[in-house]
């Protein structure tokens, strides 16, 4: 293995010589083969030929999208692929039935597991695995044609994990869409909105000094505030998401609220407060500033992603 | 957010997956790190996830891999526990079931043993061999504080015996503490067919003694006297404690306070002087106690020592007077003083030459100890002669 999975195959050493489509180097494709145990599926070698390049073009082989992948890196990548989960899911998906054998002797109770582990519930959790069960075994058709979620999977992580996975999305977006059917609840009258003590003019100065400081944290940073002051996740729910522990996490997070403070600050001073008029304002009511952190943390989502679950 | 709604806005599960798995490389993983810091439903997703998967390693570990190791642990854990436990049951099982045959082996050769052949071997085995016969009881006895012997007569005997020793070592004054050594050497070698302070087997003085009628009148008068005696000396026993022995003065009193009700019972149905021997082998204050409840001398003191040999019985009061009676303790008469020093103890021992040291077949004699450990004897207790 020249390169691990999670390093970036940008910096790997070699030429970076664009290669075309289908021109797989055989003495890699061998190694490839015979470490996927494709034959045991009916998987011939030209189709997982085919399955390689099927992925590896999709997502460019890890890199940008404009980029060009060079040999080493595209060995590199399909290096970092889970070949024999791949193998195994794309002859689920072609309806052989030797591996559904072994798709359901290996993921049909750890399925069940991860479904009710994430819903909370047995009988929830059950019906959430069976219908991804009937969805994965091709029991939907979209334009005539069979679909199978496994089609999608493409092997950059376990399979098992990448179920899971799918069972979250489905779980929260199920919740999402019923949450919105839910009646609602009869509030109180709300109390008139008393007059903000502080002038407009000064509101404003600390709204953009609040953007301007979240607006410069590092993606990390940003997550780690979501998750742990709009998510309300605990230290230790954050760890494993982020690879640390959850004492780096605790570090970090003091960290970044230091540094947000210290950028709005600085921030303030430089629309023209005084260092004591800054740190007053720090004081002010978060409700007197018209100002949504989810709004803001979204700011500079520049990639977008294609949701390719198969639905 | 949707993702049916807005499908082109969330990453797929494979990218979240890899983002968790930390299967991607550099730059995907900022990219989903960025989406996910302002997306709130993937968070979310990302989070059950890590939760399933965490939940379902504990699971997987937890019912097939886990359990030999707790079980492993569990039985290491209880037999730490366990095999001291067991160790502690079996040894005090086994000093219990040998106990309890010694018990019955002494109460049975005491019984069955005629006087004179264990006069021959008390005398034999005098100074160190006391399992045999007449002169094991009392140890045994003495080392079995609520076993009773259920198969002898003399049972109650060494059960209200035992029942003393606790108390006899709690409230053993200092002066009386100093009189034990020696008194112990001689009981050693006392007659095992008469009863008196030197004999140690109370049931063998129970079945020997020939004067039995005399004992009950004895019983019956210690019945009326012991209850205020016992009380009297246990007081006094306790007033001459040492001042530094706070607890040992209070447990004194505590104690002898209820043993007297225990012991009357006992004292009544035997013989007193047998009764006396039994609790010898304590520490000796009970054996003051008991030995000096019977007798009413015309001093007005209690008796310090008694000893009985056929009609005879004498005893010393605490002033060292030494007194005689011919019928048993109805009469007594004063002895002359033939002996230099303080009469401190009376006993009842088998001839002995005097050159010799061997056993002689006559009748025992009376032996009187004065408070230098000198020591007279007598054949009738009228008649001191210094040994």
């Amino acid at each position: 293995m020249g390169i691990s999975p999670a390093q970036s195959v940008e910096g790997s050493e070699g030429k970076c010589v664009p290669d075309r489509l289908g021109a797989i180097d055989g003495t890699l494709l061998d190694e490839l083969w015979n470490e996927c145990e494709g034959a045991s599926w009916g998987l011939e070698r030209g189709e997982f030929k085919e399955i390689l390049l099927d992925v590896g073009t999709a997502q460019n082989y890890g890199l940008a999208q404009a980029a060009d992948a060079s040999r080493q890196q595209q060995a590199a990548f399909f290096r970092g692929l889970r070949l024999a989960d791949l193998v195994l899911a794309r002859a689920c998906a072609a309806g052989n039935e030797r591996a559904w054998e072994r798709f359901v002797a290996t993921y049909r109770q750890q399925l069940e597991r991860a479904a009710i582990a994430i819903t909370g519930s047995n009988s929830l959790g059950r019906d959430l695995a069976d219908q991804l069960y009937a969805e994965l075994y091709g029991l939907t058709t979209r334009d005539g044609a069979r679909r199978c979620p496994l089609q999608s999977y493409r092997g950059r992580g376990s399979l098992i994990g990448w179920l899971r996975t799918t069972l979250a999305q489905r779980h929260v977006d199920h919740y999402r869409g019923s949450r919105r059917e839910q009646p609602l609840k009869e509030f109180d009258t709300p109390a008139p909105d008393a007059e903000p003590e502080k002038p407009a003019s000064e509101l404003t100065i600390l709204k953009k000094a609040v953007e301007g400081a979240v607006s410069r944290c590092a993606a990390e940073d940003r997550f780690l505030l979501a998750a742990y002051y709009l998510d309300e996740r605990t230290l230790l729910e954050i760890a494993p998401v982020l690879h640390v522990h959850e004492a780096t996490v605790s570090r970090k997070l003091k960290r970044v609220c230091q540094e947000v403070r210290k950028a709005i600050l600085k921030n303030l001073q430089d629309a023209g407060m005084s260092k004591r008029a800054a740190e007053e304002a720090l004081g002010t009511d978060p409700r007197d500033l018209d100002l949504s952190l989810k709004k803001l943390l979204q700011y500079s989502r520049a990639e977008t992603f294609q949701e390719k679950a198969g639905r | 957010m949707n993702s049916k709604t807005q499908p082109d806005l969330h990453p797929d599960a494979e990218s979240l997956n890899a983002f968790v798995e930390q299967a991607l490389a550099e730059r995907e993983r900022g990219e989903i790190l960025t989406h996910l810091a302002g997306c709130g439903r993937c968070r979310e997703v990302v989070f059950l996830a890590q939760e399933a998967a965490t939940e379902m390693e504990s699971a997987v570990d937890s019912p097939d891999l886990r359990l030999p190791a707790r079980q492993r642990s569990w039985l290491r854990n209880w037999w730490v526990v366990w095999a001291p436990a067991g160790a502690l049951a079996a040894v005090v099982s086994l000093a219990y079931v040998v106990h309890l045959r010694r018990v019955e082996m002494a109460s049975e050769l005491a019984k069955v043993t005629p006087p004179a052949a264990m006069r021959d071997e008390g005398i034999s085995a005098r100074p160190p061999a006391p399992p045999m016969g007449m002169q094991a009881a009392p140890p045994l006895a003495a080392a079995a504080p609520a076993k009773p012997a259920p198969r002898s007569m003399k049972a109650p005997i060494e059960s209200v015996a035992s029942r003393q020793l606790p108390h006899t070592a709690a409230t053993m004054t200092a002066e009386e503490a100093s009189e034990l050594p020696h008194t112990r050497q001689d009981e050693a070698a006392a007659s095992p067919g008469t009863s008196g302070a030197g004999n140690p087997a109370p049931s063998a003085a129970a079945e020997y003694k020939p004067g039995v009628a005399a004992a009950a009148r004895e019983v019956e008068q210690e019945q009326a006297a012991a209850d205020s005696q016992i009380r009297s000396m246990a007081a006094k026993a306790t007033a001459q404690a040492r001042p530094n022995e706070p607890a040992t003065r209070a447990a004194a009193g505590g104690m002898l306070k209820s043993a007297a009700p225990a012991a009357l019972p006992a004292v009544s149905s035997t013989p007193p002087a047998a009764f006396e021997a039994g609790s010898l082998h304590g520490t000796g204050r009970v054996f003051a106690v008991y030995k000096a409840s019977p007798t009413k001398l015309p001093s007005g003191l209690p008796a310090v020592s008694t000893a009985s040999m056929q009609h005879s019985t004498l005893a010393v009061d605490r002033l060292g007077t030494v007194y005689l009676s011919e019928d048993s303790g109805s009469d007594w008469e004063s002895v002359a003083n033939q002996w230099s020093g303080r009469a401190v103890s009376v006993r009842v021992q088998p001839a002995v030459d005097a050159n010799s040291g061997a056993l002689q077949t006559g009748p025992p004699v009376f032996v009187l100890v004065n408070d230098q450990g000198q020591v007279w004897v007598s054949t009738g207790g009228r008649i001191w002669k210094a040994k």
